[in-house]
């Protein structure tokens, strides 16, 4: 039960959609989302393969307590080998099509071979079509994409995850977006559904999920919302968003600036949370406009903005006059403080663009920051960007970065390659602030060591969603006792990711509330010893996908810059990220070999022998 | 002793004291540790929650709060441990 106990398999070479049975013994191993996800790909595809080749396959997969009552309960991950790093992909997402597609009677959706011409999915409850996209939807927005589906189908119920310009165009950091601006956002899924000619799929679902002890799981769901919804991190990620992060980094010496080059923004006041919620002169209107909440959610983290009508890079553009999602941190910091833009309208702007052609704001703002690195450094000219001057802080440039990007035009497809390949391309690939080819979220991992351990031991490349390393890194720079920080955070997150619920409630709920929650739903005792044990054999399954791709102990780095440059302000003031000091330790506590290889013992200790 | 406190990323819990910016100014008897001041911001309490501490711009660990004696025209940031997203 919480399982439908049924993928539907949709083989694009053949054109052919089959519903299978689940494989229920690995959903006892592996739960359901990144765990199950990660299991199939595993076992369906050769680590080695070119991620964009129709070798790869591309699962959509939903977590236990996806499309139930819990709160946060609509989350799916897409699981692909990703083509941003060549590692294990894992990329989550909120929204409603999660929920829709758990309601439609639907565990997992299994992508694989490569369509003849572009296409899109359509599913309703059972029943599963692939439909033609030229001439309809291929070439377009993901916006216009979504209308044109539920107009078509006649239905506004339809829910879409879907690629824009910069999946099409094998931008390396193209997103999936559902939902007009929630995202499977990282290590370029978005390609991988562009390389197989799937524009989009739309599902429709009415059969609902049904749970093992009904009564039990709608009391335990409601006791757990007794705690989550007064909690003050509930309230805080309503009342200021993700953004209210901007001032905590600025002031501990955290927030990456001018590609790394500072840990702090000398015009921190122009794009923080205070800006995002100051009343412009010009429409009377701040930039932020409400909150989103994600299916079932009690959180409602999401922004929604307006940019000014006044603002240079909407003038003559109806369709950004009205209400679109933006700015959260991680996008702010990309393409404010790492660009070294202080133009909150602009920033707002270019993260709308992201949203519209489908490209991850993150690897984008980090890849702009590189490309004015290089400007700056004379490695590129106003040859390569047509004219526009790159230097940092230039907001026209961003917003035009973002339009040829999102298009795949130009200088845009140089852009689209991500930080490492750009920097490769023109000679300085020590200016991609990059771990396995991903760019750094918004945590300068000089002042918080922990960071730079989960950044350098991530199985997707520099992640901060999977590790929390946070409240520790906070209050101590040095390394010591990070690892086990780390390692064990890596684990629970891990599980939580597994579940269909949102990581953000790790703030208010503790490992027993996720697993009571997920006991009422399933069959069989679903323990926090149980759930954790399950986390650490995801961490391991996803190492073994890398090691077999070719990654190795080398490869668990950051850049030299965060290595031997110390921080010039903070708490980190006078410190590198000593990761030296870490990763021995970190091995060890993995029951993994100095190459970084788990041993034969930790491997059976897994089941993963 | 006067010390200026600034609390970042606590709005709307920002407790009596401080300006429309987060900053106010606090006086404690001389001798005062960290600890002490946190205690007399009354700062809410919720499951999770934890407030972190830096005083002028070293970070200090919750654990060592006590033993860090304050002086005047110490300046102390306060935030929770947020994560962004």
């Amino acid at each position: 039960m919480a399982w439908h106990g049924k993928l539907l398999r949709v083989n694009l070479t053949k054109g052919t959609c089959t519903p299978e049975p689940l494989n229920m013994d690995w959903v006892k191993l592996y739960l359901g989302q990144r765990g199950l996800g990660t299991k199939y790909l595993s076992e369906e595809i050769d680590p080695k393969i070119d991620p964009l080749s129709p070798d790869n396959k591309l699962i959509f997969v939903t977590g236990p307590l996806t499309g139930t009552c819990a709160s946060t309960g609509g989350r799916y991950s897409v699981v692909t080998k990703g083509p941003l790093t060549g590692t294990v992909a894992c990329s989550n997402s909120g929204g409603q099509f999660g929920g829709e597609l758990k309601q439609a009677g639907w565990d997992m959706v299994i992508i694989e071979g490569k369509s003849a011409k572009p296409v899109y999915l359509m599913i309703v409850d059972g029943q599963a079509e692939l439909l033609d996209a030229e001439g309809f939807i291929w070439g377009e927005t993901v916006w216009d994409t979504e209308d044109a589906i539920k107009k078509r189908h006649q239905d506004p119920l339809i829910r879409i995850a879907s690629i824009g310009g910069a999946g099409e165009g094998l931008s390396r950091y193209a997103c999936i977006m559902n939902d007009r601006d929630r995202a499977a956002g990282r290590s370029g899924v978005g390609a991988v559904m562009g390389s197989k000619l799937l524009k989009a799929v739309a599902v429709r679902g009415t059969t609902g999920v049904a749970v093992n002890d009904p009564k039990r799981f709608l009391d335990v769901t409601r006791e757990k919302r007794k705690i989550l919804d007064p909690s003050p991190a509930r309230a805080r990620y309503s009342g200021l968003g993700t953004m209210a992060m901007m001032d905590v980094t600025q002031a501990h010496g955290s927030l990456p600036t001018l590609n790394c080059r500072e840990v702090q923004f000398e015009h921190i006041a122009d794009v923080n949370v205070k800006k995002q919620h100051t009343v412009r002169k010009s429409d009377g209107e701040a930039p932020y406009q409400g909150n989103k909440a994600c299916f079932a959610c009690s959180i409602g983290c999401g922004r929604m903005a307006k940019i000014d009508p006044d603002h240079f890079s909407i003038k003559g553009k109806a369709r950004y006059s009205g209400v679109t999602g933006g700015l959260e941190y991680e996008s702010a910091y990309a393409v404010g403080p790492m660009c070294g833009v202080q133009d909150v309208e602009a920033a707002t702007y270019a993260s709308a663009l992201c949203n519209e052609h489908g490209m991850d704001p993150i690897s984008f703002g980090a890849t702009v920051a590189a490309a004015m690195e290089l400007f700056m450094e004379g490695a590129i000219t106003t040859e390569q960007t047509e004219g526009h001057d790159f230097s940092f802080g230039n907001a026209e440039a961003l917003c035009w970065a973002a339009e040829v990007t999102g298009t795949a035009q130009g200088f845009g497809k140089d852009l689209g390659l991500g930080a490492l390949r750009l920097c490769e391309k023109y000679g300085h690939p020590e200016f991609a602030m990059v771990v396995k080819g991903q760019e750094f979220p918004g945590y300068d991992p000089r002042a918080m060591q922990g960071m730079a351990l989960g950044y350098a031991t991530s199985n997707r490349g520099a992640c901060h969603l999977k590790a929390a390393p946070f409240q520790d890194d906070f209050q101590r720079v040095t390394p010591d006792g990070k690892a086990k920080i780390v390692k064990d955070s890596q684990d629970y997150i891990a599980a939580i990711d597994s579940s269909g619920l949102c990581t953000f409630t790790k703030a208010a709920w503790g490992a027993p509330d996720y697993a009571d929650q997920i006991d009422a739903a399933c069959e069989g005792d679903w323990t926090v010893e149980r759930l954790l044990e399950l986390g650490e054999r995801i961490y391991n399954l996803e190492r073994l996908f890398n090691n077999a791709a070719g990654f190795t102990a080398k490869d668990d780095t950051l850049p030299k810059r965060v290595l031997t440059e110390p921080a010039k302000g903070g708490a980190g003031k006078g410190h590198v990220a000593e990761l030296d000091k870490m990763l021995p330790e970190y091995y060890e506590l993995r029951g993994w070999t100095p190459d970084g290889e788990p041993t034969t013992q930790t491997l059976s200790r897994l089941g993963l022998a | 002793m006067k010390v200026t406190v600034k609390l970042i990323a606590m709005d709307p819990f920002s407790p009596p004291g401080f300006d429309s910016n987060g900053i106010g100014t606090f006086t404690l008897a001389d001798g005062a540790s960290l600890e002490d001041l946190i205690t007399q911001l009354k700062l809410p309490d919720g499951i999770g929650e934890a407030y972190m501490t830096m005083l002028n711009e070293d970070a200090v660990p919750i654990s060592g709060r006590a033993e860090v004696p304050l002086s005047e025209g110490d300046e102390v940031t306060v935030f929770p441990a947020i994560k962004g997203g």
